[in-house]
Order: C-alpha cells, then structure tokens, then sequence
C-alpha cells in the first residue's frame, strides 16, 4: 500500500524526466520523415500520414476489434507464461536436481525459434485464439523460468546464516530474506516477457488466424498498403511502451530502489 | 536458583568430511567476561564461533549456552540490500516479534550513538560507504541488547580511526551492560586492548594450547600498555610456534 501510494507521488516527476525519451523519439521521426523524402510514399510513407491513418483505424470499429483480440491474447498469454513460469522456476530452484535437470530443457526450448512453435501450434490447434496464445505462452515461458530459478538458487549462504544468528521465524525468513531476493530477479524477467509476449502474439496471428492486428498487418501486406503496414506497426509499439513505461517502469522504480 | 548464565564448551570437535577442524576444545566463558580467541587465520576458528552460537551443527563434544540471549557480528557487514539502515539495525527487533513504531525508535537511538546520521538512517546499504555499514551490522548486533555476544573479526577491514571507536563503544557496552563476548581475531593488539582472557588456537587440527590473562582494567589500558603486552606476548614460544614468526623477522 505504501509503495503504491509513494508511486502515485513519484509519478508526475517520473512523466518529467520523459522530456529525453520524447526527443530522442522525435529524433527518430525526423529521420523517417527524411527517409520518406527520399524514397517516396511507396517504400515509406511520411510519418504525419502514418499518424493519420492510425487516428482513422482508432475511430473505425474493425481495427479498434482487433486491436482488442491482440490485447487480450497477448495479456493472456503474457499471465498464463508469468503464472506457470514463476512457480515451476521457483520449484525448481529449491531442489538442485531439479534445477540441474531443467536447464538443458530450457536451453532446448530457448533455442526452438518461435516460427517453428507457430506451425506445430496450427498443426495441433488449427486456425485460432489457442494457437496464438500457445505459441506466447511456450515462447516467453523459459524467460521466466530461467529468473525464478536464478531467484531462488542465488540467494547468498551468508545473509541465511545472519537470519538464523537472529533466531528469525520462518514468516519473517520469507517477507524480509526471500520474496524480496526472489522477486528482484522474477520482475525483469516478466518485463522481458511481457515485450516477447507482443512481438510473438502478432506473427502468430500474421500467420494463423482471420481477426488480430497481425491478421490486418497480412491484409495489408498483399495490399501493398505501406501506410496501412506502418500505421499498424506504430499501434503495436505505441501499446507496449505505454504499458512498459506507464506502468511497469514506474513499479519497477520504487521496488528495485535498493539495487546497484 | 538463578541460573548462572555461562557459555561451556566441553570435549567439543569437529570435523568437515576428512578434515579435523577442532579437536578436544574445553574452555567457558563467563557474564561480563570477555574472552577472545587468536590464532593463525584457517585454524579453525570461525567454525569455533559458529558452534558456538548454534549455526553450526555440534558433532562431538558439548556446547551449552546459558545466556538468555545473544548475537553476531560477522567479518562483513551482512546487511540485507533492500532494507534502508534503520530496518536492517532493527531486524533483530522484529524477529523478536516488536512492533515497528518502537523498533525504529530503539534502531535510531543506538544508530545515532554509533555514529550515523539522521539521513544515513533512510539510505540503502549501497548508498553507505565500508565503515558506515559495518557500524549498521553493529547496531543490529547490539540494539538486542544481547547477554552474549559474538564477534568474528569484526574489525578487519576497517580503518584504525574507525575501529578504535568501535572497540571503545563495545568496552562501554561491556562496562554498562555486563555483555559477555565471544571474539575471535587474529590481531593480537585487538585482543590485547578488549579482552580478559585470550585463549590460543593452534592450527591443524585447531586446539588450544595456551591461555593468557590480562588482569588491568580495560578502561585503564593506554596504547603504550597494549603495545608492551603484545610486545611481550609476540615472544611467547607458543604463540611463536601458532604462527609460525621467523626468530629474525
């Protein structure tokens, strides 16, 4: 409640020092808009007709739909890979042959590209929500195994044995020694998986199903709708650095205060 | 009966795997008694101290620790990183069960009289600097107020302004208190200047093969006293033999 409440405080000065990110993002457009006057609406469209197509895709219904159908499966995804991930790492770190044992598994897994996971999905799944959110789930799932296991298998013999020298009863061993270690590794862990969970839910749909922002990404592609394209790829950025620097960043902020 | 509060180490050794750590250690310590342990560094004698505050599994022997309470004090400071100081010095209130609001007046009382500031009291482990933090892990030790206290050497990476201050907080908290000490170092000078007894760990296997008195009163022991002890005691053909001074050096 408290980190919550000193968030809320934190959170105008926190907008403030955006001033960097904003130029820096202008910077960026500027060169697009150089790039544009150089090669032409075709290969790239200015960025003020991009910003002006993704105004009209936010006011039609469609594109706000599928807009949504990504959101949610993303978010989906996103919960059931932190759910599972977190307490299978967490289980596996309290026991060595676990741990021993999982890591050539998520070595295996991290090396299998996500395109190959899409097309066992539609073989399995077909055409739909279930291979989408799968293919999110199995791709982000190791990212956040391997930082609940790092969690719970780093925490230093040093500060256990200053606990016990302090008769520490177990409640206390788990609120002050090992939740706040444990999450210090778990937390940047499920940010990198929230930014996987968002590139892979809209290749998964590109390639395997009718609705979705990747659907409308396809529909643009054999269009040959550049600005279409663009617009739709500003959308999906848009989403995760709101989500990523509105809300994530801000928590982060006050919960890893401590760290180097 | 009262019960008389005593710490009794009978018979005790120890052994890691093949290795003998200690062997056949017997000695007892006493309220208000300050015993410290010297010998060679790896002789054994921070698993001594770990026995003896029950952080180490006794094996063989006897240890009985009659004190109502204790702490530790270790060689690094051992703070936890994502607490601000006043949480870490109060952490040993909390595991006592005691409320926060007194907790943290306790923590900064003795956190102020160990030499740290109001604002030092707010800041994270990594804000402060070696000295600062080893002053924390003090506080946290003796904010307990504990009947027993042990110490491994803590005072081995510290300045010699800063350990002098230190040593002259821990002689006034013996005086005033009664605290009784466990302290283990390898720094004769630092035994010399706190102890009433310094008992000698010889290495490989680590027993004790000599022990010495110091009968002057603490608070009356200058620099030119403790330098003339030690001097004295560096010729002592047991200490010579623990470790291993070259006559010629």
């Amino acid at each position: 409640m408290n980190a919550f409440l000193s968030i809320l405080r934190g959170f105008p000065r926190y907008l403030w020092t955006g001033w960097g990110a904003v130029a820096s993002i202008l910077l960026f457009v500027a060169l697009w808009e150089l790039g544009h006057q150089r090669y032409g609406d075709l290969v790239l469209p200015a960025p003020l007709e991009t910003l002006q197509r993704v105004g009209q895709m936010l006011s039609s219904q469609g594109i706000r739909e599928d807009l949504l159908i990504t959101l949610k499966r993303a978010i989906w995804g996103f919960l059931i890979c932190v759910g599972i991930g977190s307490v299978l790492g967490l289980a596996a770190g309290l026991f060595v042959t676990a741990s021993v044992m999982s890591r050539p598994i998520v070595s295996v897994l991290m090396g299998m590209p996500p395109i190959a996971w899409i097309v066992l999905a539609m073989i399995w799944f077909g055409m739909g929500d279930l291979t989408v959110v799968f293919t999110v789930v199995v791709a982000s799932l190791p990212i956040v195994f391997v930082g609940a296991l790092q969690g719970t298998r780093t925490l230093e013999g040093h500060l256990k044995e200053m606990a016990q020298s302090f008769r520490t009863p177990l409640p206390m061993m788990f609120t002050d020694l090992y939740l706040p270690h444990v999450f210090s590794y778990l937390f940047p862990a499920w940010i990198s998986a929230l930014g996987m969970s968002w590139k892979i839910v809209v290749m998964a749909e590109l390639l395997s199903t009718s609705d979705g922002l990747g659907a409308a990404l396809a529909v643009a592609r054999t269009q040959l709708d550049t600005t279409g394209a663009l617009a739709l790829v500003v959308m999906l950025v848009g989403s995760l650095l709101l989500i990523e620097y509105l809300l994530m960043e801000p928590i982060k902020r006050e919960v890893e205060q401590w760290r180097e | 009966m009262a019960r008389v509060a005593e710490l009794r180490v009978e018979g005790l050794s120890h052994r890691f795997g093949r290795n003998d750590v200690l062997r056949d250690i017997d000695f007892q310590l006493g309220q208000g008694e300050v015993v410290s342990v010297v010998g060679p560094s790896g002789g054994g004698k921070t698993t001594l101290l770990r026995l003896c505050a029950g952080l180490l599994d006794v094996e063989e022997g006897r240890v009985s620790n009659r004190f109502d309470s204790f702490a530790f004090a270790f060689q690094d400071p051992r703070l936890l990183p994502w607490e601000i100081s006043l949480d870490n010095i109060a952490y040993g209130l909390k595991a006592r069960g005691m409320g926060r609001r007194q907790r943290h007046r306790l923590a900064s009382d003795i956190g102020l009289r160990f030499g740290l500031e109001l604002g030092d009291l707010k800041k994270f482990p990594k804000e402060l600097s070696g000295g600062m933090r080893q002053r924390v892990a003090f506080a946290r030790a003796l904010v307990i107020e504990p009947q027993l206290l042990f110490l491994d050497e803590p005072f081995s990476a510290l300045d010699v302004g800063l350990k002098r201050e230190l040593q002259r907080l821990l002689v006034k908290q013996v005086a005033e208190q009664r605290t009784s000490i466990l302290f283990i170092t390898h720094d004769l000078m630092e035994a010399v200047r706190l102890s009433d007894r310094i008992l000698l760990l010889a290495g490989d296997p680590g027993r004790i093969v000599q022990g010495f008195g110091i009968d002057t009163p603490r608070e009356q022991r200058d620099d030119a006293f403790v330098y003339g002890e030690t001097a004295q005691l560096l010729t002592h053909p047991q200490i010579v033999q623990s470790f291993e001074l070259s006559v010629n050096a």
